[in-house]
């Protein structure tokens, strides 16, 4: 097997293994007091702030503690030294080189990049058709000529696409860019730091410190999903960590963040319950900074953050109305495209339609459906009425229902759209669990005598559950997430997306809201935490039905 | 295999290295648009100006506007371009950002917290006081005192600049110079003749000329068309701010105290106008409040419809006779909103002497005609009497007259500059809404609105 991994380069090897520990330990301690100086200048300095001062010091707080593990495992000569050690000139390697990247405006000029991709794209497309040629030709055993052929001209290829999209250009300026002194320091380190891990990975270290086969093979592991670790940390559990901490600040996003504690939790979370009586009016009975958020008879229920609570009540109708709407249709739909009738695998691509269209596409449409003035689905209703009139003794008035406009229906024509979108989707889900039932048991039933009902009731749906349960539970999440469909129906109500008199506000709407628009980027981590805690309980609750029936 | 490995490899890094190259032929002014380009004119007195910088070269600049469609992308790349050649100081990069439903503030506020925005930007009037209390763009008071292309506060439209030159600290206009007003805007009606002679209704426009266009007069037309059928609307108007507010406006009300430290929608003036409005929807005359009003006028189903100088291009492809007429006049007049939005400097920006000057040159006063001639918009130069005669000559609509009537008598739109605009109008917008779907009774917005929206100022 061949791999461009880094442990296959034949590098010199500087100095023997036990020099090279001894030389590693005072790296190690050197690189310690440097990540040490520059995560005090990052807590000090008023050079940085905001998220950029935060990520600093917390890149700079992890690198001290793996250098620190690093110095006291290599002064011990343990082998978790050379481990730490090798993560730390890893990530130095790494993170010399995104940072040489960013100052050279690589990922900047990628964003640009699509300005002259175009101009490679035939380039790029001959060069796709020379290799299928060179494959085609491979597979057929013969054609060596027209195999050489297509090979020159799929290397040209690339080549012309490279410098179509302006390769040289590019190499010109990433190198005068490089040949400043702070782009020349930087390769240095990433040199040096890569030459360093590379030489401590080699196995006469490893032996020297006696590393066990399991600790070789779990940082081979390791070092083959550094990349999908390293982005999973980057883009995934770095953000979500700290928007934890975030949700714990009061911040704009702009300087740094203020810590409150778990204010923001509170004053979304307070309620208070008053009795109104003797005429009193329901902000009466309240305590200060509560509002009204409902009232039954003389029962005041009252909020500091009424908005937010609406946002609670506004998603569990969704889901109550959206969840049965777009998962018990759809099991029934996944009966009929079970069948072996003519063209039925046509109608399952158009039952999927939906499910892989973009969802502003969809809203789209629908807001264009929905208009009450001039939308297909209120004229489709007049016909109809005009059509029933007709009929002697019938009089009927037309509806003319403002699907977007009224706010007790609103939320309503949401769940339409939701439920349109994904009902293809769990038919599909569905039909793959059908496929796999056992057909013998549906035999085995017809000669007891069970009608289609009660194969249906007995056999298909505890065949299903497991089915069931990732279809209800998939689509519960996505219905407690609800976002895009609202803000493309509703985009000009206040806050967009929240629909006529907050009717259509669910939490991820308010979370964009008070993040995005308000700037209390603090506020709107807890919501989001609120949100999760939500999403984390109704999945919980899912798996222990599951479970339960599993087990019953 | 390892071959392809390695071609990938290769490619992969080839392309991201060729993400450095820098002036792609592509960016390179297009001659066509530069030979035909009205703005040659205009930059004759740029041209003999070849400011560069302190080290004698040229800085690279970069500025975003929020156009509408495709043909103000153009306008304004043929303008960065125009200014670009005659300018030896910057090299321009002009970025179109998204529509208002595309969340274009909302990426820029994300991109100035990335420090990635553009060094010159537009933004809405209305957000010019949050954008400057938290410190995002710059004060530019000082660079134009030192600028000789500065026309003076004076050279622009007055109300916009009044709030523009706002000092949060001393409370006082004048001091302060946050941007510069790209172009004004205002409402008119928005009428489909054809609809009004069939519904034998008189013409908005005779009845303003006359003097006799107000809340009685439109309401009249507005039953006359409704009655043309069910799927006939007297009149539409969309949900935001705005438009709920010329009516209270009108009626002597509005949103404000004079020193906008408090609220006023609770005052008899401003619901005396909501009480009207809302009894032009609850009799039926009107699209649904909430839902788009655009469309079905478009579709030749809506009598009047109150809308912005924005909405004009769109409204020139219309199939049948069409033009605007002022806003009909209430208890204290017909008053107006003047919308605006500015051009201001990112805090951040390492060129603030170029970017003052690159405002000065994007609200030039021929600049900004050529822009206008688009349709969408009103120059905001009041400095030359020439360019207002020359943006009434941009027809259709045959009746500019309109917009430049309702800008006389106009209130300027926000900033808040002492209180929380986006809370304050999600307190309003959900209760206006209320009001007029009649789930809320006038009384009751009266009791309350004022204490829920003074929250907001504090």
């Amino acid at each position: 097997m061949t791999t461009l991994s880094l442990p296959q380069l034949r590098l010199p090897r500087l100095l023997g293994p036990a020099t090279w520990l001894r030389a590693l330990l005072a790296w190690r301690i050197a690189h310690t007091v440097v990540v040490a100086a520059g995560l005090w200048w990052a807590l000090t300095s008023e050079a940085l702030e905001g998220p950029g001062r935060i990520a600093a010091i917390a890149a700079a707080s992890i690198i001290l503690l793996i250098d620190l593990g690093g110095v006291v495992g290599l002064a011990l000569r343990r082998s978790f030294g050379r481990s730490l050690s090798l993560a730390a000139d890893y990530l130095t390697f790494l993170g010399a080189i995104l940072v040489l990247f960013q100052r050279n405006d690589v990922f900047r000029g990628l964003d640009a990049l699509g300005a002259t991709f175009i101009r490679g794209v035939p380039f790029g497309l001959i060069a796709i058709l020379a290799w299928v040629v060179t494959g085609w030709g491979e597979q057929q055993g013969t054609l060596v000529q027209l195999r050489r052929i297509a090979r020159y001209v799929a290397w040209f290829a690339v080549g012309a696409m490279l410098l179509a999209v302006g390769l040289l250009p590019g190499i010109a300026t990433f190198l005068a860019r490089t040949a400043e002194p702070y782009g020349l320091g930087l390769v240095t380190v990433a040199l040096v730091s890569g030459y360093l891990a590379w030489r401590t990975f080699q196995s006469d270290v490893a032996e020297e410190l006696e590393v066990t086969n399991q600790t070789t093979r779990t940082l081979d592991g390791l070092l083959f999903a550094s990349p999908n670790l390293l982005g999973f940390t980057a883009f995934f559990a770095g953000p979500l960590i700290f928007s934890l901490f975030v949700s714990l600040t009061e911040w704009d996003a702009f300087g740094d963040p203020e810590f409150v504690g778990l204010a923001n939790y509170a004053q979304i979370l307070a309620l208070n319950v008053g009795i109104a009586s003797g005429g009193q009016s329901p902000s009466e009975v309240l305590a200060p900074g509560y509002f009204t958020w409902f009232t039954v008879g003389n029962v005041v229920v009252g909020a500091q953050d009424v908005m937010f609570w609406r946002s609670i009540r506004n998603i569990f109708v969704f889901t109550l109305f959206a969840l049965p709407l777009s998962t018990i249709p759809a099991l029934f739909l996944a009966t009929l495209l079970n069948s072996k009738a003519p063209g039925i695998k046509v109608f399952r691509a158009i039952y999927f339609v939906p499910s892989i269209a973009g969802v502003v596409a969809v809203a789209l449409i629908w807001r264009q459906l929905f208009d009450s003035t001039i939308g297909w689905l209120n004229y489709l209703i007049s016909l109809a009425v005009s059509g029933l009139n007709n009929i002697p003794g019938l009089t009927l008035t037309d509806p003319r229902i403002q699907w977007l406009s009224d706010a007790d229906i609103a939320l309503f024509s949401l769940v339409i759209v939701f439920s349109w979108m994904f009902i293809g989707y769990n038919a599909v889900l569905f039909l793959a669990g059908l496929q796999g039932v056992d057909r013998t048991l549906y035999e085995a039933a017809m000669i007891d005598g069970a009608n289609r009902w009660q194969r249906f009731r007995n056999i298909t749906l505890p065949s299903l559950r497991p089915t069931t349960f990732f279809v209800v539970a998939s689509t519960g999440i996505l219905t407690l997430q609800l976002f895009g469909e609202n803000v493309v129906l509703f985009p000009t109500t206040t806050p967009i997306g929240a629909g006529p008199q907050n009717s259509t506000l669910t939490p991820v709407v308010y979370l964009y809201e008070q993040g995005f628009r308000r700037f209390a980027f603090g506020y709107a981590s807890a919501v989001a935490w609120v949100l999760f805690v939500l999403i984390f309980l109704f999945t919980l609750v899912q798996f222990r039905r599951q479970r339960a029936q599993a087990e019953g | 295999m390892r071959k392809m490995r390695w071609i990938a490899l290769l490619a992969a890094l080839g392309v991201m290295l060729a993400a450095c190259g820098e002036d792609a032929p592509d960016d390179a002014p297009d001659p066509d648009v530069e030979a035909e380009d009205p703005a040659d004119d205009v930059t004759d007195e740029e041209a003999v100006d070849d400011d560069v910088a302190d080290d004698g070269e040229a800085v690279d600049l970069r500025w975003r506007t929020r156009p509408d469609n495709q043909q103000e992308i153009e306008v304004y790349q043929s303008v960065s371009d125009s200014i670009d050649a005659a300018w030896d100081g910057a090299n321009l990069e002009y970025e179109a950002g998204g529509t208002e439903t595309a969340a274009y503030q909302d990426v820029l506020r994300t991109e100035i917290a990335g420090g990635t925005a553009p060094d010159v930007f537009w933004i809405p009037g209305t957000d010019i006081a949050d954008f400057a209390n938290r410190g995002l763009i710059l004060d530019l008071r000082e660079l134009a005192d030192a600028s000789g292309n500065y026309a003076g506060d004076a050279a622009y439209a007055p109300g916009p600049m009044e709030l523009l030159t706002y000092d949060p600290d001393t409370q006082t206009s004048g001091p302060s110079l946050w941007g510069l007003p790209r172009d004004v805007s205002t409402f008119a009606f928005y009428l489909n003749l054809d609809l009004i002679a069939e519904a034998g209704a008189p013409d908005p426009r005779a009845l303003d000329e006359a003097g006799d266009w107000d809340w009685d007069t439109f309401r009249e037309v507005a039953e006359a068309v409704d009655a043309l059928g069910d799927d006939i609307q007297g009149f539409g108007m969309n949900n935001w701010w705005a438009n709920p507010g010329i009516w209270m406006n009108s009626a002597g009300g509005g949103f404000f105290n004079e020193d906008r430290t408090e609220s006023r929608v609770g005052s008899d003036e401003s619901v005396l106008g909501l009480e009207y409005l809302s009894g032009l929807y609850q009799d039926g005359l009107g699209v649904p409040y909430g839902e788009d009003s655009q469309p079905p006028f478009q579709a030749g189903q809506v009598g009047m419809q109150l809308t912005g100088r924005w909405s004009t291009p769109a409204y020139r492809e219309n199939d049948f006779d069409w033009d605007v007429v002022n806003i009909p006049a209430g208890p204290e007049g017909a008053v107006n909103w003047t919308f605006w939005g500015a051009y201001v400097v990112n805090a951040n920006t390492e060129h603030p002497e170029q970017a003052f000057e690159l405002l000065t040159r994007l609200t030039d006063g021929d600049v900004q005609a050529e822009i206008a001639e688009l349709g969408a918009n009103i120059p905001s130069r009041v400095d030359d009497p020439g360019t207002i005669d020359q943006f009434l000559t941009f027809t259709p609509p045959e009746n500019n007259q309109a917009f430049i009537d309702g800008l006389e008598t106009s209130e300027p739109e926000g900033p808040l500059w002492e209180g929380d605009w986006p809370a304050f109008d999600g307190i309003l917008a959900p209760a206006i809404e209320a009001v007029i779907a009649g789930d809320l009774s006038l009384d009751e917005f009266q009791a309350t609105i004022d204490d829920q929206l003074n929250a907001t100022f504090q």
